[in-house]
């Protein structure tokens, strides 16, 4: 079957007024212009499925962030966001995060945030973890998979009444608890930060977030 | 499996040469894709940005100037033809009380005379009774503004347009419903994405926004 439009992809007939969508495959000679970093650098990889390079300052704490600088058009309670990506190292002293957020410093307790953590030095577990805030605390739940530096396919899907993740389609957490109010809006943010001073890396090849 | 959008947009043994220009904006991101698009400023009065809000898309508001007009365009790179199209958006007007509206489809022309323009309009000022109207201007009929309402009062809310434009006339499709239809050609011209608005008072607070355009030609 061929779909006469990319609309009708996703919704089957024009009877249905689609929500806020986007994707982006970060392919080309720079990061699109949809995007805002924020400290650090984030530039295409040249190599094959190499997506966009995020890379931190070298420096204690630092921090890069690719986000929609707070324009933000995702529901807390009624969206998904999808990426493909992964951290270039496994240090203690490093993290990354994916996924949606009121502020683009999603490390920080005090967001409404639904995302992909690894944060060893915070979740000691050393899973792949499922952290979501409400503006006052943010919390993890660990998932089965162990923190590694492969690609993986994350999916977080907000809804009024929980927040689920699936990891390479296999739905792997749920959480109740702690989890974005009904009131902040939120953006997609794709993070990379370390606590000393060296280069943490990451890399990002897809992103999808759709209201539903 | 379906592995490709360009599989997904055509059967299988479709040609390279059949697959043609096509366009998809979802306006998601901290600012307008100007790489793509030009805020045009048809007539004065015209400002832009993305909106911070769940759902916004990206807003056009206009200033109290009487009769500001102008909205987004490719800037006259033409890429689409006229009467071979299709074009989908997801589009609203904020002009409340306010005389005027948007109008979306493509044009060859992005100045105040809209030669060779194919729309489908939310425009008060313009609508014969009020109502979603196919609004056209085209050489190939005379340079007349041609008007075909639908059935459906004009509102400030969201709504998707599709506008079909063939060799043999054009049908609007609004919310999934055919709205009306032309039983015209509009020319083979080549012609650019259009969504402007304009109103004829100088109230405050008039926009229209945009959250989906897609084009292609068929």
């Amino acid at each position: 079957m061929a779909f006469p439009s990319v609309y009708e992809m996703f919704v089957e007939d024009l009877t249905t007024v689609r929500k806020q969508h986007f994707w982006d495959y970060f392919s080309g000679a720079t990061l699109n212009s949809r995007w805002t970093v924020v400290n650090g650098t984030a530039v295409p990889k040249d190599e094959a499925d190499g997506g966009v390079l995020l890379s931190t300052l070298v420096q204690n704490h630092a921090n890069t962030r690719v986000s929609f600088n707070d324009k933000k058009q995702f529901s807390p309670t009624g969206s998904v966001v999808i990426g493909n990506f992964k951290a270039t190292d496994a240090l203690s002293t490093s993290y990354t995060y994916m996924g949606l957020t009121d502020d683009t410093n999603v490390a920080a307790d005090a967001n409404d945030n639904a995302s992909i953590a690894i944060h060893p030095s915070v979740y000691t577990n050393n899973k792949y973890v499922l952290r979501t805030g409400d503006g006052t605390t943010s919390t993890g739940l660990d998932t089965d998979i162990a923190i590694d530096t492969d690609w993986h396919n994350h999916k977080i899907t907000l809804s009024s009444s929980n927040v689920i993740n699936s990891i390479d389609g296999v739905t792997k957490v749920t959480k109740t608890s702690n989890r974005p109010t009904s009131t902040q809006s939120l953006q997609p943010v794709m993070y990379a930060g370390t606590s000393t001073a060296q280069v943490h890396q990451a890399q990002i090849r897809y992103m999808e977030c759709y209201n539903t | 499996m379906t592995k490709s959008i360009y599989d997904q947009l055509n059967a299988s043994g479709t040609t390279g040469t059949n697959f043609k220009q096509r366009m998809v904006e979802t306006f998601s991101g901290d600012a307008l894709d100007t790489d793509r698009w030009t805020l045009t400023d048809i007539n004065g009065g015209t400002s832009g940005s993305m909106v911070d809000d769940v759902d916004g898309g990206y807003k056009v508001s206009f200033s109290t100037q009487a009769s500001a007009w102008g909205g987004l365009t490719f800037n006259n790179k033409r890429q689409f033809d006229l009467q071979a199209n299709d074009s989908i958006i997801i589009a609203k007007r904020t002009f409340g009380s306010a005389a005027g509206g948007f109008r979306a489809g493509i044009a060859n022309s992005i100045s105040t005379n809209e030669n060779n323009t194919v729309t489908w309009s939310t425009n008060t000022s313009a609508s014969p009774n009020g109502k979603f109207f196919i609004w056209t201007k085209t050489e190939a009929e005379g340079w007349s503004q041609v008007k075909v309402e639908s059935t459906t009062t004009i509102d400030d809310n969201w709504h998707v347009g599709k506008l079909e434009s063939r060799s043999s006339g054009l049908t609007f499709i609004l919310d999934g419903v055919t709205a009306a239809t032309h039983g015209t050609g509009q020319g083979s011209e080549k012609a650019q994405p259009y969504i402007a608005g304009t109103g004829s008072g100088t109230e405050s607070g008039r926009s229209f926004s945009v959250r989906y355009c897609e084009v292609y030609n068929t």
